[in-house]
């Protein structure tokens, strides 16, 4: 018995001597190189591949049976998801420089750096190009990195990540701030989805887009967005988009969302509401003023939702959820703001609403009153990373980094799994949640 | 992942119990047991990366054990307690035992020992910021002043390390930013046991 008496106080006294606090913050900081690339590579690089496995998804689209996943600046993965449960790779279809597209009647449109590519989808085992029209874009974003045209040559940065970890007193619980980094101006064209109202046009058979897409169909026309303007394209015949009109809207625009008869600009600065009741001419309606920061909008009914981010090449400080009233849109007011972690893209399928919260996972929340959204959180999935989501209904669709997931969320409360397609990603996976 | 540890928690505290049932019916008639205690956690932290210098620590613990005298000097139970880490409040559920070592008749030397997961449900956390808990481990000793079958006073010294982990804002060109924090204490304890 003695001798266990001093077992214990030995053990006691051997822990007692590692009585420090050990407590470290770990951060995935961005990183950019510049390169650049042939404008005649770039127009010469379009081709239909083999399937093959993802490796830096962007957005998602959903086109009749099958799913359009875009590879960063890299092509298009065309995936078969006639059974949900076992969606079957087609194809890739490579076109350098692709972060967005739309599809109608079978036409694929997809940028390729400043081009606007047309391609027939009847097959989609080989898609065919049919149609160009060049010079539409001048610069834009991919995951952060700026691109531009000069002359024939491409400037374009890659984006790699690096872990940093330091020690900390275990209580600092202020903004991080961004002296380890820095602010970049960029913004962010990873994708988020929405519900059916996304860019679903009003004729033809159109997809379903989302959040932050910059694309968009809407009667005869095709929309698309830059930094600063949007483009509108007859595509009364498909396969030769006629350029029609430019609006200017300003520095720092990011993502178009049609709804019923008004379209919902998402800029780094605030909400644009456009009158698009004559579709061939949107109109300016009223802006909706925030905090520097990205923000991809969704729209129910009179409320809009608008997710605030900053990290990821995204300025200001500010990562939250605005609800916003918009039952007069010449003069939308805030009717609340929720403190998020760092959200990007968002679907409504009232009164649910679905908000990725990138590496934190995805959060499901009920929105029947817009001022308890906080106290009604559904559901957070934390065990894979969240950017972009669709809500077809009970039907999720969600892109992270590592993976590729559908969900059947009847259950409000507890989405459940239908499938997952892994993703080769190239950020580091640190944490284990 | 905190509803699995519950069920593995209420898991052991089952099988703990259904030993104590068993044992009861040859041994004991069911005992109760109960420690209650209250006191400070002592700890320290640094040097920081950032020429911080080391910081001492001391902070407020309390807990409460419940249990059934299995044997003569074990008791095995549930540990519920809240212990507050200046940034962090934490509430462990543990499984635990006493064991008395030494018994004279009005003092007895005992050790205790509580392996649990600490939760973060009284957590109020800044705006995105998210606090949650983690491991708990709790060894110690101590001293029970008192006769047998009548209220006691104890003191005990223990250790106790616990988990925990703090999702944090993210800010310029971050995409990740969480902070681990494993807290080495050591501390001490007063309070009563009958």
């Amino acid at each position: 018995m003695k001798s266990l008496a001093l077992l214990s106080l030995f053990a006691v006294v051997l822990l007692a001597t590692s009585c420090n606090d050990q407590c470290k913050e770990t951060r995935v900081v961005r990183e950019l190189q510049p390169f650049r690339i042939a404008v005649d590579d770039v127009r010469n690089g379009i081709r239909s591949e083999n399937p093959r496995s993802l490796e830096s998804p962007g957005k998602i689209y959903v086109y009749k049976n099958y799913l359009l996943v875009n590879e960063l600046k890299k092509g298009i993965h065309i995936i078969d998801n006639s059974d949900v449960s076992n969606p079957r790779f087609v194809s890739f279809l490579k076109i350098p420089g692709n972060g967005d597209m739309a599809v109608r009647d079978d036409m694929l449109y997809a940028d390729s750096y400043m081009d606007l590519v047309t391609l027939d989808l009847s097959n989609p085992t080989n898609p065919v190009e049919v149609g160009r029209n060049k010079d539409i874009f001048k610069s834009g974003v991919f995951d952060g990195g700026w691109w531009s045209v000069r002359e024939h040559t491409i400037e374009d940065q890659n984006v790699s990540y690096r872990v940093e970890t330091i020690k900390t007193n275990c209580e600092d619980t202020e903004n991080g701030g961004g002296w380890w980094g820095g602010p970049i101006l960029l913004f962010e064209t990873f994708a988020a989805f929405s519900n059916k109202s996304g860019s679903s046009g009003g004729n033809g058979n159109s997809g379903t887009a989302g959040s932050m897409a910059r694309f968009a169909l809407h009667d005869k026309y095709l929309y698309t967005i830059d930094n600063q303007s949007l483009h509108l394209f007859d595509i009364s015949a498909p396969q030769t988009p006629e350029s029609t009109a430019t609006v200017t809207l300003g520095w720092g625009i990011e993502t178009i969302f049609p709804y019923r008869d008004k379209l919902f600009i998402g800029t780094t600065t605030g909400m644009q509401i456009l009158d698009n009741s004559d579709p061939s001419a949107p109109k300016h309606l009223s802006t909706f003023s925030h905090a520097r920061a990205c923000d991809p909008v969704v729209v129910h009914e009179n409320t809009a939702y608008v997710t605030l981010r900053t990290g990821n090449g995204c300025q200001g400080s500010e990562n939250q959820l605005d609800v916003i009233d918009i039952s007069s849109v010449t003069s939308p007011k805030l009717i609340k703001s929720y403190p998020m972690q760092n959200p990007y893209g968002l679907a409504v399928n009232f009164p649910n609403l679905y908000l990725c919260e990138g590496t934190y996972g995805l959060k499901g929340f009920d929105v029947s009153d817009n001022q308890k959204i906080a106290d009604k959180q559904n559901f957070h999935l934390r065990d894979q990373d969240a950017y972009d989501v669709i809500s077809l209904g009970n039907h999720l669709l969600l892109i992270g980094r590592d993976g590729f997931f559908q969900y059947d969320a009847s259950n409000p409360q507890r989405p459940r799994l239908l499938s997952k397609i892994p993703v080769y990603s190239p950020i580091p996976k640190i944490n284990d949640r | 992942m905190t509803g699995k540890l519950m069920r593995a928690l209420l898991l052991g505290l089952f099988s703990l119990a259904s030993f104590a049932v068993k044992s009861q019916d040859y041994v004991f008639k069911p005992i109760y047991v109960n420690h209650t205690e209250t006191g400070v956690l002592f700890g320290r932290v640094g040097p920081l990366d950032n020429n911080v210098g080391v910081a001492n620590k001391v902070n407020f613990t309390a807990q409460t054990f419940n249990g059934i005298l299995v044997r003569p000097r074990l008791a095995t139970g549930i540990t519920l307690g809240v212990d507050w880490y200046n940034a962090v409040l934490i509430n462990p559920v543990a499984a635990g035992i006493r064991y008395d070592i030494k018994r004279r008749q009005n003092t007895s030397f005992f050790a205790t020992g509580d392996i649990g997961y600490g939760f973060t449900w009284f957590q109020k956390d800044n705006p995105r910021y998210e606090t949650r808990g983690g491991w708990m481990l709790n060894p110690g000793f101590g001293f029970r002043m008192g006769s047998m079958g009548s209220t006691g006073f104890t003191m005990v010294f223990f250790y106790k390390m616990q988990k925990a982990k703090v999702d944090k804002p993210i800010t310029g060109n971050m995409i990740e930013r969480y902070e681990e924090r494993t807290y080495n204490r050591i501390g001490v304890r007063l309070g009563i046991s009958f």
